[in-house]
């Protein structure tokens, strides 16, 4: 193969060898998993502050928002946030920002009433964290921004029963009155209404956010860090693994890290390869590749 | 009546009335004022809610459309539409939590939530090396900063090069933060101007008034 061929070869990769690179890099470590160590960052460091601080005295504002989509870049931050929520003993407010969101608590939490078991129900029964007294959930409620700035201003107004028609009355929601009764909001999202709950809940009414974001909205989001809008922000599948690693329970975060690194360096070993071709090839080729970027 | 309902002049009324009364408790505190203005705020919500029956009428439409046509993709409509009406009516008569529910979120809604979601790291991955080129100066600094943010972000950087680490931390916590706050209070000046302008008649097309 001569030299040019080479850089061509770079320069004209084809794509269906990157998908299956990329493909066997993802399952092979899954399946076989390396354990290559992992550097917590100071934003997941600070996320898992906010969670130890909790006690039986607060009150959770817990944002549901992932869907199913969204899910399964968080869901080792949901599971491994709400594992130190139960232990706390705080109390929730569950509030959903999908359609979607009700199946994806049940995977976590269960259903009691009808016997099925979620994953984190262990906890749930070790700390006896029980439905109406420790948590309740309000179900589809954060629908868009008026209904979140309902929310805020009076919950009982928007909210009177409980996602499956029940009365709330006789549980902690009693007590509670607008968006200033809770010390802490935990949202994981993936941009569903978390803006409208920084603008009326956090701005109006001062309570802390914590929030768990997918990757495409960390940098939009971080502004509100800097401000202190964010007390604290989860960074997509890598700040959920951290949290894993904090909270000494490894899960599916930790599992994924092995991949997760190693799709990262070899995005970047195709990028140099692509621009090695295209200095050596493309560059001065009458057969030239338009392609988008540069 | 319904003549003066359907006038411009009306709506603009309207319209002005609830943007001053639902701002005008973030300034005055007055209690009948503010009650208003929360129900007010509540009867947008029930009104959205009330705009997903408005969507299914508009996708059926459309979907048994294009299925009669025989239009490309027809089976992914009449898909469609029969599992809307079926996960629906599944819903109304075991409700929301029952397992037959459940069954069509498992089984459907995230494999296939799941799919459109991973996919894209196969996009991503090829894009990147057949569509990166430092082709320009400009060009050659993207991608130089891609790189230390993509090698900075993935987890094993940080135990044997953490200066990588930090150079992406200031790169997304400088020029990032930046680009972004910029398009944030472009975006939220825009959205002021353009209430401005509603409020003022000049966006008539927003209010569903032909004429700008």
């Amino acid at each position: 193969m001569s030299q040019g061929n080479i850089f061509k070869t770079m320069a004209t990769l084809d794509r269906r060898i990157i998908y299956l690179l990329i493909f066997i890099l993802t399952l092979a470590p899954v399946l076989n998993p390396i354990g290559l160590p992992i550097a917590v960052t100071q934003d997941t460091v600070t996320f898992y502050n906010y969670l130890e601080d909790l006690n039986e005295d607060d009150i959770i504002w817990a944002a549901w928002e992932t869907g199913f989509s969204a899910w399964n870049e968080l869901k080792a931050g949901i599971i491994a946030t709400y594992r130190e929520v139960i232990k706390s003993g705080a109390k929730m407010v569950v509030a959903y920002g999908t359609t979607e969101d009700n199946a994806v608590f049940q995977l976590v939490f269960g259903d009691p009433d009808q016997g099925i078991r979620g994953i984190l129900t262990d906890d749930l029964e070790k700390y006896d964290y029980q439905y109406g007294r420790d948590y309740i959930v309000l179900g589809y409620v954060l629908v868009n921004e008026a209904s979140t700035s309902s929310l805020a201003r009076d919950l009982h107004s928007v909210v009177t029963n409980d996602y499956k028609g029940n009365s709330l009355d006789g549980t902690f929601w009693d007590d509670l009155h607008d968006a200033g009764d809770f010390s802490l909001i935990i949202d994981f999202s993936p941009g569903m209404q978390t803006n409208a709950m920084i603008r009326h809940w956090v701005m109006d009414y001062g309570v802390a956010m914590i929030e768990g974001a997918i990757g495409v909205n960390i940098p939009s989001l971080a502004p509100y860090i800097d401000t202190g809008h964010l007390k604290a922000m989860l960074q997509s599948t890598r700040g959920c693994a951290e949290l894993e690693y904090l909270t000494g329970e490894p899960g599916p975060g930790l599992t994924s890290m092995d991949a997760f690194t190693l799709i990262h360096y070899v995005i970047v070993l195709f990028i140099v390869m692509g621009n090695i071709g295209y200095f050596g090839w493309e560059k001065n080729s009458k057969q030239r590749v338009r392609t988008a970027v540069g | 009546m319904s003549s003066i309902l359907r006038r411009k002049e009306t709506s603009l009324i309207l319209i002005g009335l609830s943007f001053f009364i639902v701002t005008g408790v973030y300034f005055f505190n007055v209690p009948a004022l503010e009650n208003f203005s929360n129900n007010l705020v509540l009867m947008v919500s029930v009104l959205n809610a009330m705009s997903i029956l408005l969507a299914l009428y508009s996708q059926t439409k459309r979907s048994l459309l294009l299925v009669r046509q025989k239009a490309h993709g027809w089976p992914y409509q009449l898909y469609l539409i029969i599992t809307i009406y079926l996960m629906a009516s599944v819903g109304f008569i075991y409700g929301q939590s029952s397992q037959q529910f459940m069954w069509f979120q498992y089984a459907i809604l995230n494999p296939t939530g799941s799919v459109i979601y991973s996919i894209l790291a196969f996009y991503m991955a090829s894009a990147c090396a057949r569509a990166f080129r430092a082709r320009s100066p400009q060009a050659a600094l993207l991608l130089i900063s891609g790189i230390i943010v993509l090698l900075g972000q993935a987890p094993l950087t940080g135990v044997f090069a953490p200066f990588l680490g930090d150079a992406r931390l200031f790169l997304t916590s400088s020029f990032a933060m930046a680009a972004s706050r910029v398009f944030t209070m472009s975006v939220t000046i825009g959205a002021v101007v353009l209430g401005v302008r509603i409020i003022t008649g000049k966006e008539s097309a927003a209010i569903g008034f032909e004429g700008g």
